[in-house]
């Protein structure tokens, strides 16, 4: 926005909202610091990735307040600086956070626990090809290469960091395939997780894994912020259920009526009216079948 | 709480199919809003074609109005039929808001015909996209109640819209009132509040 040539008044306002984030932006980061001081921490591949995240995505954030200055960002704008940012931010920030949650809730999910050691591999796959790939883009988008391009003139002497940007990527891509790896391998000889393999402390790990169907079996009392570490903590919840859950059976009805939305909305922008028809017609059955089909347990 | 098939727990005092359906009415509501929304905005600014002041017919759809909100009444009627048992009741009541919507619908029809041998049409001038969306998606909304309704109607006829099931005809209610208050919204803005075009 500050490159827009909307003006002073403009640019006063979006440089000063862009600082203003970093003010809660920096409270969480001490925040995910604080709920780590003093704990045992276990460098499991969640952890690994936890602490990976709040790096990176501290990084991303420096990079992101630069923009929030209309001088340097007149600098910065539509180079690849801002794609250096915006992958610390996401890459670096989300998707390592969301790699620690695969890794946290898998056991939980699917059984079985995903193998620790491929885990590691892939986390320094990961963390080792996202930073080759990103960090050069700071300097090259600094030395002027535009965004969304990806070629450039080679007197301009970006040649060597965009080559190492490219061998980075390649590792990332290597370490998704042992993400991939992990996963066939866990579905065939992953150790079983029981109720809690982590020994972690909220609710979700107080059932089996994968957990029934209807979750809890009856709803517990919970009287403290860590009920599975605190005695007394939550209340016991019963294996069997005591008496029959009520819990609705499957349906592909839902799932056909999306296709006849689909069809339908594919026949209007193509104008072809028989497949509007179509559409229609299987999106009425469908809800009509939805609607009516019996309520089992 | 409903009776109907074994427990649907609450823990709101209200039936969670209820709050549920509200949540709809909710999105029903913003989806209607954007279409309004824009027809305010460009309203008045067609270059071309037929104006508002040109070719609406507030008499005629004045009566229409008539008619959605008469069905509005008759759906009171079918839910305090339904829920005292009254099945005789129920079916006549629920049959006279379906006749009604659809008689609605034949209102529609016949006007959205009209405007297009007047030389209105969805893409005529803004007018016509923005009267022809809104309406013809509040229209839509109309179709799939009637057809909501006959289904209860249907069911009725079958014995199967016991008192037990008073939640099902209320929240269809829900809905169809919701569709005769979107038509009121409609109503006051397209037809009868009229500003002239820009200058």
């Amino acid at each position: 926005m500050l490159a827009t040539g909307m003006g002073a008044v403009a640019d006063s306002y979006f440089g000063a909202v862009s600082m203003l984030i970093a003010i809660p932006t920096g409270v969480k980061i001490l925040n995910w610091i604080a709920t780590m001081w003093g704990g045992q921490i276990r460098l499991a591949t969640p952890m690994l990735f936890s602490i990976a995240f709040i790096m990176l995505f501290t990084i991303g954030g420096i990079s992101g307040v630069m923009h929030a200055s209309p001088p340097t960002d007149l600098q910065q704008t539509d180079t690849y600086f801002v794609v250096a940012h915006i992958h610390y931010v996401l890459f670096g920030g989300g998707f390592m956070g969301i790699f620690g949650a695969i890794y946290y809730w898998w056991p939980k999910v699917f059984g079985r626990l995903l193998d620790e050691r491929l885990g590691k591999l892939h986390f320094w796959l990961v963390f080792i090809g996202m930073n080759l790939t990103f960090f050069p883009m700071h300097l090259i988008g600094l030395l002027g290469m535009p965004r969304r391009v990806y070629t450039y003139p080679a007197e301009l002497g970006l040649g060597g960091m965009n080559f190492a940007a490219t061998i980075g990527a390649l590792i990332i891509g290597l370490s998704t395939l042992v993400l991939i790896a992990n996963i066939w391998y866990s579905s065939k000889h992953g150790e079983k997780a029981g109720k809690n393999p982590w020994g972690a402390a909220t609710l979700e790990w107080a059932m089996s894994s994968p957990p029934p169907v209807y979750n809890f079996s009856v709803i517990p009392e919970v009287s403290s912020r860590l009920p599975l570490w605190t005695v007394g903590g939550m209340t016991e919840v019963p294996d069997v259920p005591p008496e029959p859950v009520h819990v609705p059976a499957g349906s592909y009805w839902p799932a056909m009526a999306a296709v006849g939305i689909v069809v339908f909305f594919t026949g209007a922008l193509t104008q072809s009216l028989w497949l509007a028809v179509a559409g229609g017609a299987v999106l009425a059955v469908s809800v009509f079948k939805w609607a009516f089909e019996p309520f089992e347990m | 709480m409903s009776t109907a098939v074994t427990a649907h727990y609450t823990s709101t005092g209200q039936d969670t199919r209820k709050i549920a359906f509200w949540t709809f009415i909710g999105s029903e509501c913003l989806l209607f809003g954007t279409l309004i929304a824009t027809y305010l905005s460009y309203e008045g600014r067609s270059v071309v074609g037929p104006t508002p002041q040109e070719i609406l017919n507030i008499p005629l759809t004045s009566v229409s109005t008539f008619v959605l909100l008469m069905s509005s009444l008759a759906m009171v009627l079918a839910l305090a039929a339904v829920q005292r048992g009254d099945n005789l009741y129920a079916k006549v009541w629920l049959a006279t808001t379906a006749g009604l919507g659809s008689i609605f619908l034949g209102f529609q029809a016949f006007e959205f015909t009209a405007f297009v041998h007047e030389g209105l049409t969805i893409s005529t001038n803004l007018f016509g996209s923005t009267f022809f969306v809104l309406t013809g998606c509040h229209g839509l909304h109309v179709l799939v109640g009637v057809i909501w309704l006959s289904t209860l109607l249907i069911l009725a006829f079958r014995n199967k819209l016991g008192s037990d099931k008073s939640m099902n005809v209320e929240i269809a209610g829900l809905y169809w009132h919701f569709v005769d208050v979107v038509w009121i919204v409609i109503f006051t803005v397209v037809y009868l509040i009229q500003r002239g075009p820009a200058a």
